[in-house]
């Protein structure tokens, strides 16, 4: 371990060229202007929780009626897939094609079998909130009355907590799935940790910030949390849908259609996971995105490696090129 | 005696500055003698470690970088030294890198245009990754992008400690012989640590800094102009940016050191902006950096170590 953090430095300290190579990451990127918000579902109380399958149909729960939703992205047909989910918050379909939910009144954290809606349980016995599910099945979730983040190991075996004395709410992994990002209610700035092997959290800073406020407001309600293809994070908040690039910085807010309604959670969807699904309120939208957002499981992170190279392959020969014209000038 | 420079810096840096900036209107900035060594000038001692930022750390837990510490062949430890401390530090330590600090060092001491000098250069922290396919999370913008003391404090309370039990090094703890730099995001992280601690930093360069909207930069002309002077007591920044460069979602370079500029120009903070048509790189800067140190250093001889 130790020999691969060392290795991973040098390679952290020789790739500047890399690390600046997909910088600055403009909201331009994600939305080229031409894209408008389509209504999806209305008339719920207070939708939360969306999450997307291998077919890239997504799931979302109106928490206080305690229904779980399920939008065919193709019709747009919502139909409902379960009752009495015990005010399920967060979703998430882990690589077994199961539906990880956050059963609030329950205090437990389940899995639905997607075909019957029945369901097993995961771990039980504390408040639970949002959670997010690794491509490997690790799964972290969070308990906000006692402030915390627990973890869960592939096999089920292990259910601990990983961090304290945090405000947590919505979570979820970037840097391939190599740091756990969470919101904290108390500030404006959403932490970042090193997921461990064993699950355990280290190296915790609030490095994503500053989360921007609405006018008038002390903190930013920072709540969902999703990750796009290039781990961009995004998370909703009472000024719109925050989006934080791979260094950790503020790159700007996509406006909600209902504007001063905060968009709780959000997650990609549709075939290709280009189109961003918002849950706002008593209603879903969609709009069309110029990037993806694949689930972990649906990644090939050596494809995505292979393409890298070829990216900064191809943008050295064009600086090259331009040396080569600027040194003929 | 101009010799021309490697443009190695300048291939690392920001795609960005190509897409928006033309490249061939550059000035082909060089690197004149006080760059390079000079006969019967001793050299100092240029050291390279890494430091691992304990979990227990209040800054940066976990965090990993390279650093490198220069003492001038002139350090006895009969006095305390001078200090200038590089964000990025690499490419300001390495002797083939853009600006070779230690070279200049040597040869401004030499002449006794600066103080004996302990230069250290530090790189931003990255955390390695546990996870199989993760990569590395880059703390770099957290550490110099925010507008708070909280780089400064690990600076004096936890990095410089360690640098001087390490080196067995005297630093001196008057603020007015301790500088900072750096360029980009280095360059407002090294006004930020002087901005903070004025009693510990009164010295900045910076080169292309990223006065813009990052993590609010873009407010600081406005902080300055609603400051009151003698909190910063000897503050002395020396700016430079080039026509050419960054504009993008977070702003725009040449118009933010600008806009430092003109606010310390109006609540009388010492300063010196250099402007010139270079794009993102640390050609300009590196060309005069030691014309830049011996403005800064002007007056040294007045400051008691």
């Amino acid at each position: 371990m130790k020999t691969l953090r060392s290795l991973t430095l040098l390679a952290g300290l020789i790739g500047t060229a890399v690390a600046t190579f997909a910088q600055d990451l403009p909201l331009r990127q994600i939305l080229d202007g031409t894209e408008s918000w389509e209504l999806i579902s209305e008339g719920h109380r207070f939708t939360e929780g969306p999450t997307a399958d291998r077919h890239g149909n997504v799931y979302f729960v109106d928490y206080p009626t305690s229904q779980i939703f399920h939008v065919d992205h193709a019709t747009k047909e919502v139909t409902l897939f379960a009752t009495d989910s015990q005010r399920t918050g967060g979703m998430m379909i882990g690589p077994d094609g199961l539906l990880y939910a956050a059963q609030a009144a329950a205090k437990r954290i389940v899995a639905y079998d997607t075909t019957d809606a029945s369901f097993t349980v995961i771990a039980e016995g504390m408040d639970v909130n949002d959670l997010v599910v690794a491509g490997d099945g690790s799964i972290w979730f969070t308990d906000p009355p006692a402030g915390r983040i627990w973890y869960v190991s592939p096999d089920r075996t292990v259910i601990k907590p990983v961090a304290e004395n945090l405000r947590p709410n919505g979570i979820i992994l970037s840097h391939r799935e190599g740091t756990i990002v969470t919101t904290d209610a108390n500030r404006t700035a959403l932490w970042a940790f090193r997921a461990e092997l064993d699950g355990s959290l280290t190296a915790g800073v609030p490095s994503f910030g500053p989360v921007e406020l609405a006018y008038g407001t002390l903190l930013p309600e920072s709540d969902g949390l999703t990750v796009d293809t290039q781990d961009r994070v995004y998370v909703g908040t009472r000024a719109g849908i925050q989006v934080f690039d791979t260094e950790d910085r503020y790159s700007g807010t996509i406006k909600v259609p209902d504007r001063g309604r905060r968009a709780a959670n959000l997650t990609f969807g549709g075939p290709d996971y280009s189109w961003l699904y918002i849950a706002q309120q008593d209603k879903v939208y969609r709009i069309k995105t110029q990037t993806t957002g694949l689930p972990y499981w649906a990644r090939d992170y050596e494809a995505m490696d292979r393409e890298r190279a070829e990216r900064i392959r191809r943008f050295r020969e064009a600086q090259a090129q331009r040396q080569r014209e600027a040194a003929g000038n | 005696m101009h010799i021309p420079r490697p443009r190695r810096f300048a291939a690392l840096l920001l795609a960005g500055a190509l897409a928006t900036a033309g490249w061939s209107q550059e000035t082909p900035y060089e690197l004149g003698p006080d760059s390079f060594p000079q006969d019967g000038v001793p050299t100092g001692r240029l050291i390279e470690a890494t430091y691992v930022c304990p979990e227990s750390s209040p800054f940066y837990p976990g965090t990993e970088r390279t650093y490198w510490v220069y003492i001038p062949a002139q350090y006895d430890g009969s006095a305390p030294a001078a200090l200038m401390v590089f964000n990025d530090g690499g490419g300001y330590a390495r002797l083939d890198g853009h600006t070779r600090v230690p070279t200049v060092f040597d040869n401004l001491i030499h002449r006794g245009e600066m103080p004996v000098t302990i230069g250290v250069f530090l790189n931003p922290g990255i955390v390695p990754p546990a996870r199989p396919n993760a990569v590395a999370r880059r703390n770099r913008s957290y550490e110099y992008d925010t507008m708070s003391d909280t780089y400064a404090r690990f600076l004096i309370e936890e990095f410089l400690p360690m640098v001087a039990a390490e080196y067995d090094v005297r630093i001196t703890e008057n603020p007015d012989l301790r500088g900072t730099g750096g360029l980009s995001t280095g360059g407002i992280a090294a006004f930020t640590v002087a901005w903070e601690r004025p009693d510990s930093f009164r010295k900045v360069i910076s080169y292309i800094g990223t006065f813009v909207d990052i993590r609010h930069g873009d407010t600081y002309p406005g902080l300055v102009r609603k400051t009151n002077l003698n909190a910063h007591p000897n503050l002395r920044v020396y700016l430079q940016d080039g026509t050419n460069d960054l504009d993008n979602n977070h702003g725009n370079w040449p118009l933010a050191n600008r806009a430092m500029a003109a606010a310390f120009a109006y609540v009388g903070i010492d300063h010196h902006l250099e402007i010139g048509d270079g794009s993102h790189n640390a050609n300009h800067g590196s060309s005069i950096f030691p014309d830049a140190m011996r403005w800064l250093w002007r007056d040294w001889q007045e400051a008691s170590p």
